[in-house]
């Protein structure tokens, strides 16, 4: 058995003169959570459409648990549970019955249901219609969908997209928690802090081309977050802040610690406690198009 | 078993819908509109679907809930959920097309046993032949298969109402217009002109369905879904 559960070969997508994908070898290992990274318009939804047979390749191939994708169709979306950018679910029919009617295509017993739902926490909106749902519900009943048939490999397009921040956590949590049920999970995001506390692998696209594909702790090296502050008395907070974490930098009169928005509230409360007076702090999302450039140079320098 | 599954999700997905209470309850309107008058008509005559099922309500019918049922799937970006599911392309389309053609035979059902108890509690004159009702109704059905399955494409081709209402509206009008001197270019009006000439209209219906059929295959399975 291939320890490859996604492999791509050469994958390539053009509209006219346009190419939106070009010549993709993406590869995901079996229990990985691999983060697919890049911006709006990349070309990951695209790259990610093509893996699911959604649209057309125009060159190239597609190899799932091993095996080629189009002669092996049917038996290969068996394994697969996905959500595809957008929510989407019948409106008018409730949770559960969007879920009883992907359960008659994928010819799985209904009694599936009651267990997705307990999963994302929908148990007790089941019988409500998808249009009274928030958009966090709905995120939600997407991945419910994705789960049903316990597949092998999750592919998750932009899970997060349009959430507040509760429920971007809710959601983070939920796929942080599947690995351990034995999931492989392929989730895009264009944000790096998102991909950052949930993948072990990274891909990184742009102008449809993969720039990176490895371990998630060599890319987290190259960019952080930064939770920039400003305080009254910024050497006594730099002091204070130095003892608790490991770096900490002052740059352009503005103190900045690499961390994720959680940790915010942490910063907030050590420094109130010490009777220092914050002027601003806010979060920085590390910079993808700066990585990209970085990536690049590394690349044409390493060839 | 894969084309019984992808039928049955289409029953579930259309609960609660309007399709469903259309096709039940247009289909009496039909019957109870044209309640005949027992001096004029005789069983002979009253045993043909009655013209304002076949020239009117059918073919705009068949287009409405063709564009209900395909516009369900494109508002709520279901097309992308339905086909990443193990169902090949070509079985859940041939199950989508059958759940429309289901619907237009309860309705041809409806008007086929309306028009019985209607004919019966008037007193029709002559004899009646539950053989020959059913087979004209049943060769009106079959003459408007072609129609279900070209709505059936366009609705899936097109995410906007636009073209599948053009064709359907166009070709229902044109149908209308040169049905006299044309009848064979009138494709939206078979389902009457079948039952006179049943063998000719019998060869151009199956063609046409069969035609029909084939392009929504292939387009279907080839197409992208964004």
């Amino acid at each position: 058995m291939s320890d490859l559960i996604i492999e791509t070969i050469n994958l390539t997508r053009q509209y006219g003169r346009f190419t939106a994908v070009n010549q993709l070898n993406m590869k995901v290992a079996r229990g990985s959570i691999y983060g697919f990274l890049g911006e709006n318009g990349a070309g990951k939804t695209t790259a990610i459409r093509m893996i699911l047979g959604l649209i057309h390749i125009t060159s190239g191939e597609v190899r799932l648990f091993g095996k080629s994708f189009k002669p092996n169709r049917n038996e290969i979306l068996k394994r697969i549970g996905a959500l595809v950018e957008t929510p989407s679910a019948f409106d008018h029919l409730s949770g559960k019955d969007n879920l009883r009617y992907i359960c008659k295509l994928r010819n799985i017993p209904e009694s599936q249901v009651d267990h997705v739902l307990k999963i994302v926490d929908l148990s007790h909106a089941q019988n409500k219609d998808v249009r009274k749902y928030s958009l966090g519900m709905r995120q939600r009943l997407g991945i419910a969908i994705a789960l049903l048939g316990q597949p092998e490999l999750l592919i998750l397009d932009e899970p997060t997209n349009g959430l507040d921040p509760s429920g971007i956590r809710e959601v983070r949590d939920l796929i942080k928690s599947l690995p351990t049920q034995g999931y492989t999970i392929l989730v895009s995001s264009h944000l790096l802090s998102e991909v950052e506390q949930i993948a072990s692998h990274v891909g990184i696209i742009h102008a449809g081309q993969l720039l990176y594909q490895g371990e998630m702790e060599r890319i987290t090296r190259r960019g952080k977050a930064m939770i920039h502050l400003k305080c009254k008395s910024m050497s006594e907070a730099i002091h204070l802040l130095e003892v608790h974490y490991p770096e900490v930098y002052l740059e352009n009169d503005t103190i900045q610690i690499p961390g994720s928005e959680e940790q915010i509230d942490e910063i907030i409360r050590l420094l109130i406690e010490n009777d220092m007076k914050i002027q601003g702090i806010y979060l920085q999302q590390s910079n993808l198009e700066s990585i990209f450039l970085e990536l690049i140079q590394t690349e044409s320098a390493a060839s | 078993m894969d084309l019984l599954r992808g039928f049955s999700a289409e029953w579930l997905r259309a609960k609660r819908t309007s399709i469903f209470y259309l096709a039940m309850i247009v289909p009496i309107f039909s019957v109870l509109t044209t309640v005949p008058s027992p001096k004029k008509f005789n069983w002979a005559t009253y045993s043909f679907p009655n013209a304002s099922w076949v020239v009117f309500i059918l073919p705009i019918g068949i287009m409405i809930l063709s564009l209900m049922s395909s516009q369900l799937y494109t508002n709520n970006h279901m097309w992308k959920n339905t086909l990443v599911q193990p169902i090949s392309r070509s079985t859940f389309y041939l199950a989508h097309t059958l759940y429309l053609c289901s619907i237009v035979l309860i309705g041809y059902l409806i008007v086929m046993i309306g028009q019985m108890i209607t004919g019966h509690i008037i007193g029709l004159s002559g004899d009646f032949s539950p053989m020959q009702f059913i087979g004209h109704f049943l060769l009106s059905y079959f003459a408007c298969l072609h129609l279900i399955f070209l709505q059936v494409w366009l609705g899936a081709r097109f995410s906007g109402v636009v073209a599948p209402l053009m064709v359907g509206l166009g070709g229902w009008i044109l149908s209308g217009v040169v049905s006299r001197d044309l009848p064979y270019l009138s494709a939206w009006l078979y389902p009457m002109m079948i039952v006179n000439e049943p063998v000719t209209f019998s060869i151009i219906c199956l063609g046409l369905s069969i035609l029909t059929l084939t392009i929504g295959f292939y387009s279907f399975t080839r197409m992208d879904i964004h």
